[in-house]
């Protein structure tokens, strides 16, 4: 291998972490800046291979309204949130980005006509996935930022933060 | 000086006493015995020893390597709960690092080529594995197409500086499922027939790229073996979309194509434009230099004839569909029996087998296809049973014939 060659292996391998680490810098970003909101959600279970056991969850504030049926498939849409005791829900929906000072999440309409936050997947220890599929309250707390993008920061099983250890009370 | 790649230490050891037999009773002169022998040095018998066992150890160094990944994979994959996030991310670091650097020191430093090169794909199947992880924990959805694509550009400049065939195949790899991924994105719009109609003429404009590039790095020296590589690997995902366009029922459940994403028309225009240009400008090098013929104008003409029958299917009418499944299918067989003649032409043995087979493949698919709404299924069976055997006959006589035409014409006995 020519010395060039030798240096641009390293450089690759050094391009390689700085891209690990800035993903990561990334998203804790983004965590520690936008603000917490909690969500109603129904999960199920699948796997993934490379990345193991997961929990699909379904946010009640993914249906459309009618007014918006029409609109195609991976166009966005922002859902304006409001804070209902221990759930944040739908106050209402719009076509563009609501003014800063509204919480809201942005979404993508998806094949089956309803929005996809980016949230939808929840990863789990192994074997854990049916306490949460199988719990009569599953809620999200997610963080939004300043212009709707989310981020799911933890899950409350039947109120309490999910514990892969400890089966919940049905 | 023979090829010595086909000979073995046995074969010249018996040559060796023959030779000595034949001199002394005067069959050949003690000059020929010299001739014959030189022709054999056990320098050379040794080396072809040397050379199998070199790709022993490649296969054992390479499996290693995948295995190693997979484990450290499926390690952090279980999402062990006991292991702090901080703890997990560290692990994979240091595994990435250690993996490059003890690859690095062993190809570089000490000599070990193949041990080195696995750990490197190691390294770059760690490297994926971070991804993925760090996808884990802040819950990327597990479809997300960036990640695999953040993993392909990774891999891809080291693929080039290594000239490593493994790494290689791992970037084109990485590429062609990146590219997958997106499928769903591009196409949310479309029906399910119709996604996969598209998403095969995708993966032939991506086949005729790969293919294309393939064919270029033959030109350099150096590249002869990656070359090889992208050529195989466009040919083999170049007939598997292919064949998928050539089931009618397909079609038949096809709609219409309206309301797909402009960056899926890019890339497939991109890829094909590129592919067939690449080609062109390697037949214009060689008509205006003079050289060796590299691509052969038949598989330009092979090309493009595909990629434009496969946008016709894409973007015409459906109303032509019982048209469709015919031209698919000739297509796949006149692809097919130009591969099996420029592995005649140009001694390939494999593309001659690879042709027989995907003939086969599509003559017992149409079969099935047709078939078992018109006979009872037991009648399928036999009649598949008999269609196999004979079939398997005529292929055998078929490739026994053209592979004694192909050793003749190569000088061998």
């Amino acid at each position: 291998m020519r010395p060039w060659a030798r240096l641009a292996f390293w450089v690759v391998v050094a391009g390689q972490l700085v891209f690990l680490l800035a993903f990561i810098a990334y998203k804790e970003v983004d965590l520690r800046t936008g603000a917490d909101v909690v969500l109603q959600t129904v999960p199920v279970d699948p796997r993934s291979l490379l990345q193991g056991d997961y929990a699909i969850l379904d946010y009640e504030i993914a249906g459309l309204p009618p007014f918006m049926d029409d609109l195609p498939t991976g166009e966005t849409a922002y859902v304006v949130l409001y804070e209902d005791r221990d759930v944040w829900r739908a106050e209402r929906y719009a076509y563009s980005s609501p003014p800063s000072s509204e919480i809201f999440i942005k979404g993508q309409v998806d094949r089956q006509g309803h929005l996809d936050f980016g949230i939808g997947t929840y990863f789990v220890p192994e074997g854990s996935g049916h306490i949460i599929e199988g719990a009569r309250d599953v809620k999200v707390v997610v963080n939004v930022d300043a212009d709707g993008s989310a981020i799911i920061k933890e899950v409350l099983v039947n109120g309490q933060p999910f514990d892969p250890d400890l089966e919940p009370s049905r | 000086m023979m090829n010595f790649g086909d000979f073995s230490r046995k074969f010249a050891a018996h040559l060796r006493r023959e030779v000595v037999e034949w001199e002394r009773d005067g069959t050949i002169t003690p000059e020929q015995a010299q001739a014959i022998l030189a022709r054999y040095p056990e320098d050379s018998v040794g080396f072809e020893a040397a050379r199998r066992r070199q790709s022993l150890v490649v296969g054992f160094s390479i499996l290693g390597a995948a295995l190693l990944g997979l484990g450290v994979i499926t390690f952090f994959a279980a999402n062990w709960n006991d292991i702090p996030r901080s703890v997990k991310l560290g692990a994979l670091v240091a595994g990435v690092v250690l993996s490059y650097g003890a690859g690095f020191l062993l190809w570089q430093r000490l000599g070990y080529t193949a041990v080195g090169i696995a750990l490197v794909l190691l390294g770059c199947i760690i490297y994926g594995a971070g991804v993925h992880l760090i996808g884990q924990i802040y819950h990327v959805p597990v479809d997300h197409p960036d990640l695999t694509a953040f993993w392909f550009l990774g891999v891809l400049p080291l693929a080039y500086i290594t000239r490593s065939t493994p790494v290689m195949f791992l970037a084109i790899v990485l590429f062609l499922v990146a590219a997958g991924f997106r499928l769903p994105h591009w196409l949310a719009e479309v029906y399910d027939a119709d996604a996969v109609i598209l998403g095969s003429v995708m993966y032939l404009a991506l086949a005729a790229l790969l293919y294309g590039i393939g064919k270029l790095k033959g030109l350099f020296e150096g590249w002869e073996s990656t070359g090889g590589l992208f050529r195989a690997i466009g040919l083999l995902v170049g007939f598997g979309a292919l064949y998928l366009l050539s089931f009618h029922d397909l079609i038949d459940e096809a709609g219409r194509v309206d309301a797909v994403d402009f960056r899926y028309w890019t890339l497939t225009y991109a890829a094909s434009v590129i592919g067939v240009l690449t080609m062109v400008w390697i037949e214009w090098r060689r008509v205006r230099l003079g050289t060796a013929s590299v691509v052969e104008p038949f598989e330009i003409a092979a090309v493009v004839l595909l990629l434009t029958a496969s946008q016709v299917l894409a973007r015409v009418p459906v109303e032509w569909t019982p048209l469709y499944p015919i031209v698919i299918n000739a297509l796949f067989v006149l692809a097919a029996l130009g591969l099996m003649i420029s592995g005649y032409t140009q001694a390939r043995e494999a593309r001659v087998n690879l042709a027989l087979g995907l003939i086969a493949l599509l003559v017992i698919s149409r079969y099935f296809e047709f078939s078992t709404t018109l006979f009872d299924l037991s009648l399928v069976f036999v009649g598949a049973g008999i269609i196999l055997l004979a079939g398997g006959f005529l292929l055998e006589r078929g490739r026994r014939k053209l592979l004694a035409a192909m050793r003749e014409g190569d000088g061998r006995p």
